[in-house]
């Protein structure tokens, strides 16, 4: 009988699947390679952008590749107040990724819990959590985080505050549609047989068959955090000068670009094209991976 | 005297659709008694699932139970609050479902869906209920439950799923099981291993049961009285045997004569002819006249549930005894 052959782990059939493209293991190489830079950037970097001891202004906007009378070498130059290009990217890619990653998460929490009280309880709950979502969803994200931050001012805390509000109904919306088709199965009329809580049949039994959809969508709204923290600290109400992030340090040489001093913004941005790009090419086949009408 | 284990009465389930008004069960009426099996035989469409949905409170729109009482020892479910209902449900009264691969939950362990069965109505230690999960893995024949049970349900095969799947709805000994066609999706042979072992189990523990299939010949193997379900109603009702050698509702008549036999070998096999009548459009009177060879005009009238001795009724104008 075929269905005695015993079958691999579904996660395992994915990574098979996964890997049949090798531009999308290259991307995901390259993915692993950004994440650890990021949480290791204290580590790898040549000097602490953050500490004004070592920070020498008279080293400022000098191209790649010069030295500093101490002999250290900037491989890629340094910005306007003589900082190194690498390290201060290297920090600047650890609190873009930061914000993005932690944004997603807490935006994944609320959306996935609103998505499947709205699936399973109906009714005029399931009514008001959708309106509010296509509320949500009516405005341009930018345009909400711009408001939202132009009130609130800046701070990190306040930036993954507006990412998580224009970010949860992406994933309410998604949760909800899937919810939809799992709750008509028979696996949760047989868990309603059983007497279970409805806590425990929505979130132990609904919950677990709906994540292949929220995977897929979370790396891709990981993404486009990343580039709206980018695209609101360039437009100088994201993050602090502080804690400069990618597209902070974008915005810092971008009066320095006309003049030719290009490496200033051309790094960072090269850099924050990586990230965005890698995480879509990964969530993109994760997309065609999981999804079960494409899988076989 | 026995006692009643599940008791109901005048039953009906109503759907309400675009098409019209459908009576999925018109005022339906069974009595289950202690450590009983009865099978409720009907074709598809019959209502004999609905039936099992009723008494377990699962009916979604838009159907809605409409009238009639279900009384478990003495409770009407019909006027417990949730909580109860979902108290009684998995711990006294369990479901077996007919498709082990849809009632099973895909991703989550076969130990996670024991224990959290176990956890839902007893304060029970891990250990202990993986223990319970084990022994009665053992009992309904599969060999090391240990594996089996760090195993997802589509790393199994479809027999040994629906064995799980009856091991999940035995774990809390409950007092009445709604089997709904637990065995039509599986091989003949592993069918009739998987009701040996079964059967052995609810004997045991004088578990009652209303094994619901469209298979005559399973459920004599099985039930102490049958119930034959025709249109949302019970057509015929009596012990089994008695059923099985002398019917007496031309609707059994013609299920019995349907069944391929040794004797009838070589003549083509009987059927009842034409097919069961949409629930939005049923005749007047009674419902299987169109298709009964022994209707006559009286059958234009509905048909009164006539007790013909003390322990068999038939809804029919014309109950007649035949040699099958």
């Amino acid at each position: 009988m075929i269905d005695d052959i015993i079958q691999e782990q579904p996660w395992r059939r994915a990574w098979r699947h996964y890997r049949q493209s090798r531009f999308a293991v290259i991307a995901l190489i390259v993915c692993s390679i950004i994440i650890l830079a990021a949480v290791f950037a204290p580590w790898l970097a040549p000097q602490n952008p953050y500490d004004l001891n070592v920070i020498d202004f008279f080293d400022s906007k000098l191209p790649p590749g010069s030295s500093a009378p101490t002999g250290f070498i900037y491989w890629l130059g340094t910005d306007g107040q003589g900082r190194d290009m690498l390290s201060a990217m290297l920090y600047g890619l650890r609190i873009s990724l930061f914000v993005g990653v932690l944004s997603g998460l807490i935006a994944i929490l609320i959306g996935m819990a609103l998505g499947l009280v709205a699936a399973y309880v109906g009714g005029w709950i399931e009514a008001l959590i959708m309106r509010v979502v296509d509320f949500m969803l009516g405005f341009p994200t930018i345009l909400v985080a711009l408001m939202l931050l132009a009130i609130l001012g800046q701070g990190v805390d306040k930036v993954i505050f507006a990412l998580i509000l224009v970010q949860w109904a992406y994933f309410a919306r998604a949760v909800r549609s899937a919810a939809l088709v799992e709750r008509q199965k028979e696996y949760v009329e047989a868990a309603q047989s059983l007497g279970l809580s409805q806590p425990r049949i929505m979130f132990g039994h609904i919950m677990p068959n709906c994540l292949a959809p929220v995977i897929v969508l979370g790396t891709m709204q990981v993404a486009s955090a990343i580039s709206t923290e980018a695209t609101l600290s360039f437009l100088g109400l994201g993050l602090p000068i502080t804690e400069p992030s990618l597209g902070l340090l974008i915005s810092n040489g971008y009066s320095n670009m006309l003049s030719g001093r290009y490496w200033i913004s051309l790094y960072p941005g090269l850099l924050l094209l990586l990230t965005v790009f890698s995480i879509n090419v990964v969530g993109d086949r994760l997309r065609d991976v999981l999804n079960p009408r494409l899988s076989r | 005297m026995r006692k009643l284990v599940l008791d109901i009465q005048n039953l009906t389930t109503r759907f309400e659709s675009a098409e019209g008004i459908a009576n999925a069960l018109d005022s339906l009426s069974l009595e289950i008694y202690e450590g009983e099996v009865v099978g409720l035989v009907g074709e598809s469409g019959s209502g004999k699932s609905m039936t099992g949905y009723s008494i377990m409170g699962l009916v979604e729109h838009p159907g809605s139970i409409v009238g009639g009482s279900i009384h478990y020892r003495g409770q009407d479910l019909r006027l417990l609050d949730p909580e109860q209902i979902r108290n009684l449900r998995g711990d006294r009264i369990a479901m077996i479902f007919q498709d082990p691969m849809m009632s099973l939950n895909p991703v989550l362990r076969v130990d996670t869906q024991l224990v959290e069965t176990l956890k839902a109505h007893r304060s029970i230690q891990k250990k202990e209920a993986l223990q319970r999960a084990i022994e009665l893995l053992q009992a309904m024949g599969i060999p090391s439950p240990e594996i089996r049970l760090r195993q997802y349900p589509h790393e199994l095969s479809g027999g040994m799923r629906q064995r799980i799947a009856i091991a999940i709805a035995l774990l809390l000994e409950p007092d009445l099981i709604i089997a709904d066609e637990p065995t039509t999706a599986l091989d003949v042979t592993i069918q009739a291993q998987i009701i040996h072992e079964f059967q052995t189990l609810i004997e045991d523990r004088g578990t009652s049961v209303l094994w619901i299939t469209h298979d005559l010949a399973v459920a004599s193997t099985m039930a102490d009285r049958l119930a034959i379900m025709y249109a949302g109603q019970i057509v015929e009702q009596g012990p089994a045997e008695d059923i099985l050698a002398r019917p007496m509702h031309p609707y059994t008549q013609g299920l019995l004569r349907s069944i391929p036999s040794r004797n009838i070998r070589g003549k083509p096999l009987q059927q009842i002819p034409g097919s069961a009548p949409s629930l939005t459009r049923l005749p007047s009177g009674c419902a299987f006249a169109p298709r009964c060879d022994q209707a006559t005009p009286l059958c234009e009238l509905t048909p009164p549930l006539k007790q013909i001795t003390a322990i068999r009724s038939a809804r029919c104008h014309h109950p007649r005894e035949i040699d099958a």
